[in-house]
């Protein structure tokens, strides 16, 4: 096959590329997605299955200095483990996450929650957003929030699919939650970031914050219902001439590693929460 | 000068290998990181075909792996497919200026497109209407993509180079002729 011409093919891209990104905020895009998902997940499924002790091993190679104090502590332990063992643990911890999240269900009888699977996560670098496997056609709608077990707030769901949704963590770059320090009362704004870390803007200088205090959601704006377990300060900047202090969190959902998660159905922002 | 296609080429060769790297790119992309920033895979090879390769192979059959992507990732579809841009249009420079294709250019071009791709990202989701980003971090991010990146075209490198004497031998003849 020949071209003649790479220029029009640098503009046939650059039109594709714009069209595209404008196709993906048309509503059709969200089903063309989906269908595609749904083809290539089988394939998705096998490939993670195989590669991702791979994967694993490549990203704990670049620790290796503490990897090899804390393998030293660890190898009396493993050679305690058994294959049978670690299957039945790996048992256990299943059932141990699915009676943690009936629990926070059980927790607010009068709030409607949807289980979910995580499917994946969003490989951008600017976004730190997880793809669960419940979408529009379970009745899951942007802005929906997701919780993980123990309560905590995972994130908010940023866009649905028929059998799919992708959900913004509380960490990702845009995020943005009115949140309450539970000690002290004092009100803020909890942002992520692009490195994924969470901070709270415009706390007041004079405001009485110390490490370990535990962050809720107000409720406040009506983007996220009140109450739910945000994280823990863990550290505390500013000096006596600032204006705000800056304080840094700790999520208290363990964002790297969720497994299962639950939706609260009966919440929609500027909605009602029931 | 951007040299116009002359070369006879064989897109469907490069079109499995460019799909098998955009559902790697969905699978285990996200789970390798440096310092916050991602592997790019499609990117990473694409850039490597077109360097090492055949620019004119990566054009046809990188699209359409982009698109893929594009559909299996949370970010507008198109963005995939606008990155691929720059690592090619670099590529094609490389091969006007009559360089021989080389590891550190290939390094070069997995850098550059590497942090085009982030800056991309960033752009397009201004314009989609995201104002509120808080930019901490951005800097070790790409650097950590970037440094991914680059290994990871590092060790494409070799492999890429299999069967292009051939290819080289058979493009002078058809030149020749």
């Amino acid at each position: 096959m020949t071209l003649t011409r790479p220029l029009t093919w640098f503009v046939s891209i650059f039109l594709l590329g714009l069209a595209m990104v404008a196709f993906s905020h048309a509503p059709g895009s969200a089903e063309i997605r989906g269908i595609t998902q749904v083809a290539t997940s089988p394939i998705e499924y096998s490939l993670h299955a195989i590669l991702s002790p791979v994967a694993d091993f490549i990203t704990t190679v670049s620790s290796y200095g503490d990897l090899r104090s804390q393998n030293q502590r660890l190898e009396a332990d493993n050679q305690r483990l058994t294959a049978q063992v670690a299957g039945l643990q790996e048992q256990l911890t299943r059932t141990g996450q699915l009676a943690d999240l009936a629990e926070v269900a059980g927790q607010h009888p009068d709030v409607r929650f949807l289980a979910a699977t995580v499917m994946a996560r969003d490989p951008s670098n600017l976004h730190d957003q997880i793809e669960v496997d419940r979408g529009s056609d379970d009745g899951v709608r942007s802005g929906m929030t997701v919780v993980a077990s123990g309560g905590a707030l995972v994130g908010t769901v940023r866009q649905t699919l028929p059998h799919r949704a992708w959900v913004a963590l509380v960490t990702d770059s845009q995020s943005n939650i009115n949140a309450v320090i539970q000690q002290s009362r004092a009100l803020a704004i909890l942002r992520g970031s692009v490195d994924r870390r969470l901070t709270m803007q415009f706390v007041a200088e004079g405001t009485d914050v110390k490490v370990g205090d535990t962050v809720m959601t107000s409720g406040l704006g009506g983007g996220y219902p009140s109450g739910y377990l945000l994280g823990h300060v863990s550290t505390v900047q500013g000096q006596p001439v600032d204006l705000f202090k800056r304080v840094a969190v700790e999520p208290a959902a363990r964002l790297d590693s969720l497994e299962h998660v639950l939706i609260q159905t009966s919440f929609t922002p500027g909605g009602s929460a029931r | 000068m951007i040299p116009s296609f002359d070369d006879q080429i064989n897109w469907g060769f490069a079109l499995p290998f460019f799909l098998a790297a955009a559902l790697l790119q969905a699978t285990i992309g996200p789970m390798l990181s440096i310092f916050g920033g991602h592997l790019d895979i499609l990117l990473v090879l694409v850039a490597g075909w077109a360097v090492v390769r055949s620019p004119e192979e990566a054009m046809i059959a990188g699209p359409p792996a982009a698109l893929l992507t594009g559909l299996l990732a949370a970010s507008p579809i198109g963005t995939p497919i606008l990155a691929l841009i720059a690592p090619i249009g670099l590529a094609l420079l490389l091969r006007s200026g009559g360089a021989t294709p080389r590891l550190p250019s290939l390094c070069a071009v997995a850098a550059i497109g590497s942090a085009t791709a982030i800056g991309l990202d960033l752009a397009i989701q201004f314009v989609s209407g995201a104002r509120d980003f808080i930019f901490s971090g951005l800097v070790p991010v790409t650097l950590g993509a970037t440094l991914l990146n680059v290994l990871l075209a590092a060790a494409l490198y070799r492999p890429l180079c299999i069967g292009r004497k051939r290819k080289l031998v058979r493009r002078t003849r058809l030149s020749l002729s």
